[in-house]
Order: C-alpha cells, then structure tokens, then sequence
C-alpha cells in the first residue's frame, strides 16, 4: 500500500481509504458489516465462498469485497436486492449439501439473510464417513464447508507441511490427504493449525469428539494416546 | 483472482490478447491482404469472416465460415439446407447460450444485432430443434454439462450447478416453486461465480424459463 489515498461511496456515505485497501477493509473502516465464510486474517485470500459480494456501480457481476480492491469514485452497495438474493441463495444452498448444524456462526448468518432452511427439497447431502484415525483429531467432512482454510494453513499460510489438498471435483469436492492415506502415515505434524481455523464442526480435537460421543475415561485415555484405525475400515 | 482481465494484465503483467484458432488464423491473411480486405467482409462492427457451427434438424449441418450480416432465417434457410420439420427453437451460443423463437429469428448474425436480441454468438454453435425435440431433455444434459464442469472452487457454482441438474431432473413432476429456485440460483451464479463458467452456468436455463415458460409447469404432475 501506498500514501496514497482514494475515495468511494460505500451505501451512500464517502470513505477515504489508502490505495490497494479492499472493500472489506473499507466497510470495516465504515463500520458496516460485511458477511464472511472463506476469509480468515492468517490465510491468503481465494474470493470462494462469495458471501461477501457487493454490488459495485451497478456491474454486470458482483464483487467479492475479501478481494477486490477499492476503485476511485465508485458507489458500493453492501445491501442491495442483489446482493442479498445472492447471500441468501449461497446460504440455502449451502445449508442443503453440508450440515451446519456445529456452525453457529453460519446458522446466524441464515437468520440475518432470511435464509429457508428447507429451501431446496430432495438436494443431495454431501456425505461421508467421520474418519478417525489419529489420536489428535477427527475430520468429519459431511461438515465441512470447503472454505479451504484448513489446506492453506497445513502449506504456504503456516505449516509448510502439505498434508492436506482437495480431491475431485463440482459438488463432489473434498479435503483429503493425498491418495487418501490416513494422517498419521500422512507427513501431517499434528500442530493442530487446521482445526483453529476450521469454521464449523468439521475438524474437532479428539476429546471433545469423545466427550459428544459419551466416552469414558478409560476410551478417552485409549484413544488419545495411540492410532485407531479409520472407522470404516478402510 | 479477476479482475484484472487478461486484456489489462496478462502475461508478464501487461496488457495480453488472447487468442483461439479463429482468431490466430485470421491474423497472417489479414497481414498479407490488409485491413481494408479484411473489414470488407461482414459489417461496420462485425468484421470479418465468423465461424459458426450448425447442428439439428437442419438438412446441412456443420461448421460454416460466414460474413457477418445476413439474418439468422437467411443463413438456415438459404444455406444450411433449409430447417428440417417445424422450427421450435434455437439455441445460439451453445451451453451457456440463449433460445430463439420462430418469431425471432429474422435477426441479424452481427455482435450488434444478437446482444440488442438478448442473444449471442458465444461460441459459434447454432442449435436448431424442430417440434419433435424433448426441450426438457434438452435442459437435463445441459444441467450435467455444468454439473461436471464445475470445478468446485467458489460456492455459487460448486453448489448451484449441483441444486440446478437436481431441479432440472426432476423437471417432469416438478416441486412448487421450482421455478424461482432455478432463477434464485441461475442469477446467484451469474453475479457472484468467481470465472466465466459459473457466469454462464444458468444463462440457457433462465433464457428457457422466459421463452418457454410452459416447460416449467407441472403438467398436473407435481412432487408434493
Ligand atoms: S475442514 Fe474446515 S477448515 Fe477445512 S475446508 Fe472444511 S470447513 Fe474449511
Ligand atoms: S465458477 Fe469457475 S471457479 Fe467457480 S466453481 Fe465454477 S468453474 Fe470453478
Ligand atoms: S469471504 Fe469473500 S469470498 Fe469468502
């Protein structure tokens, strides 16, 4: 960033910010609020979830505010009909493929954009297996948003470990280990960096896991110490 | 990330052109023959020679090379072999294109005179379909197109491709409101998809939605 500075109108109001400054840095200097799934501070930023778009003059698409950079002279809507047809679309489908239900900030999310939690009858779930096969976390990607914070922070954002990266492709995008070799065979160290920053219940240390599945001390003990095999026998 | 386009910055950060084969092919001719030759054919806006690719019932398709100008009915009747049966529709642009009625298609085959149309050469494919063709079919396959296409990266696309062939499946015996589901998603995909795929994922369903609006009713079949 430079000294230099511009100014735009976000919903009717002039804000000056430095150059290079994002929209989200703006609506935050504004004080407007601004949803977020994807962004996280300590991870570089992809624009995936989209959440955050806003209507910039009126374009033919909207902008992801995370990403795209504030312009000179341009009048930004962080609410319009558009923009809140398109938070509330990405929610109501999103909440038919993943189960938010351990996403708490997500579920505020739904109520603040009217958000049908039965919007779209008949979808299909994306479903898998909770793996358990470390004695440090589960993974437990029917929850897991594909908000790709977890890949970044295991490579270039933190780690520099590349345990995890996605497989497939569309809808049926996953995290996963390369060729799906459990975690403990993987080169993963165990920092537990992923499951900060993981926003829903899709990562979760291993004793809370344990304790919502009613273990006791002896299981608990057991199977924090040493490797299980994946429950699915895989 | 875009933008910027690659026409701002592209290779090595500055401003690129991105070529295909149509358009690398026409640079040598106009290098040896001129700019003049070269805008001589087609119209003021749509220069040049344009490949289109016509496929269904028409009596000739196949990949022409046309000059810009004359109207849609012109170039099937007159070249392509005339439309086999009674014209229903016709799809311009491929996938990600728009339909265009009997009643319509007395327009010009310029950039011009398709987007005043709300239609678009888009990738040069003309489809043509005559009354026996299933348009609902027709919407299936284009729904698994851009359900296989999507790479999954942002959620309009990754998601809405998925909610879309899941409605367009079931187009037969549809569920109250599907058709504000599709629109719901066709215009989340269209403003807030991160590339050109998801932009256009939707445009053939919502363009279907508006020209032939009876596809997307029940039939007295319904789901609930
Ligand atoms: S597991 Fe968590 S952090 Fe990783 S992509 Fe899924 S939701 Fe994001
Ligand atoms: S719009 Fe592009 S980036 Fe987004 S999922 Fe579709 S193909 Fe991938
Ligand atoms: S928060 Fe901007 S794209 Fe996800």
């Amino acid at each position: 960033m430079t000294d230099e500075t511009i100014k735009l109108q976000l919903d009717g109001v002039q804000v000056s910010v430095p150059k290079g400054a994002t929209l989200l840095d703006a609506a935050q200097q504004a004080g407007v609020d601004i949803p977020v799934i994807c962004y996280h501070e300590a991870t570089s930023p992809n624009g995936l979830c989209r959440i955050c778009v806003v209507d910039v003059d009126g374009g033919r698409v909207l902008q992801p505010a995370c990403v795209a950079e504030c312009q000179a002279d341009t009048q930004v809507e962080t609410r319009n009909e558009r923009v809140l047809r398109s938070r509330r679309t990405i929610l109501e489908m999103l909440n038919a493929s993943v189960n938010l239900e351990q996403a708490p900030e997500i579920q505020q999310m739904m109520t603040d954009y009217d958000a049908d939690d039965a919007r779209f009858p008949d979808a299909q779930l994306r479903e898998a297996e909770v793996i358990d096969d470390n004695p440090f976390y589960v993974r437990d990607y029917e929850q897991c948003v594909l908000c790709w914070r977890c890949v970044q922070v295991c490579a270039e954002d933190a780690q520099f470990t590349f345990a995890l990266t996605l497989k497939n492709r569309g809808h049926d995008t996953s995290v996963a280990t390369a060729f799906d070799i459990g975690m403990t065979e993987s080169p993963c160290v165990f920092c537990g960096q992923c499951v900060g920053v993981c926003p829903t219940g899709a990562l979760k240390p291993k004793v809370e896991w344990g304790m919502e599945q009613g273990w006791d001390a002896d299981e608990m003990r057991r199977s924090t110490r040493r490797p299980r095999k994946r429950r699915d026998g895989a | 990330m875009k933008p910027p386009y690659p026409t701002t910055f592209g290779l090595f950060g500055l401003p690129t052109a991105a070529n295909n084969v149509e358009t690398i092919c026409a640079a040598p001719l106009i290098i040896n023959r001129g700019a003049d030759w070269f805008r001589s054919i087609g119209v003021e806006g749509s220069a040049g020679p344009k490949l289109v690719s016509v496929s269904g019932h028409v009596g000739r398709p196949g990949v022409y090379e046309i000059a810009p100008g004359m109207t849609l009915r012109h170039f099937l009747d007159q070249v392509c072999g005339g439309v086999i049966g009674e014209l229903l529709a016709v799809l311009m642009g491929g996938a990600a294109g728009t339909f265009l009625l009997p009643d319509e298609i007395d327009v010009k085959l310029t950039f011009e005179d398709l987007r005043a149309a709300g239609s678009t050469f888009g990738s040069g494919a003309i489809m043509v379909f005559n009354q026996t063709a299933d348009l609902r079919d027709l919407l299936k396959r284009l729904g698994r197109f851009f359900q296989h296409e999507s790479c999954g990266k942002c959620f309009p696309c990754q998601l809405g491709t998925q909610r879309q062939v899941e409605i367009l499946e079931r187009l037969d015996a549809p569920h109250k409101d599907d058709r504000e589901r599709l629109l719901d998603v066709g215009m989340t995909m269209t403003e807030a998809s991160l590339c050109g795929l998801g932009h256009t994922a939707g445009i053939a369903v919502m363009s279907a939605i508006e020209k032939f609006p009876q596809l997307f009713e029940s039939n007295g079949k319904h789901h609930d």
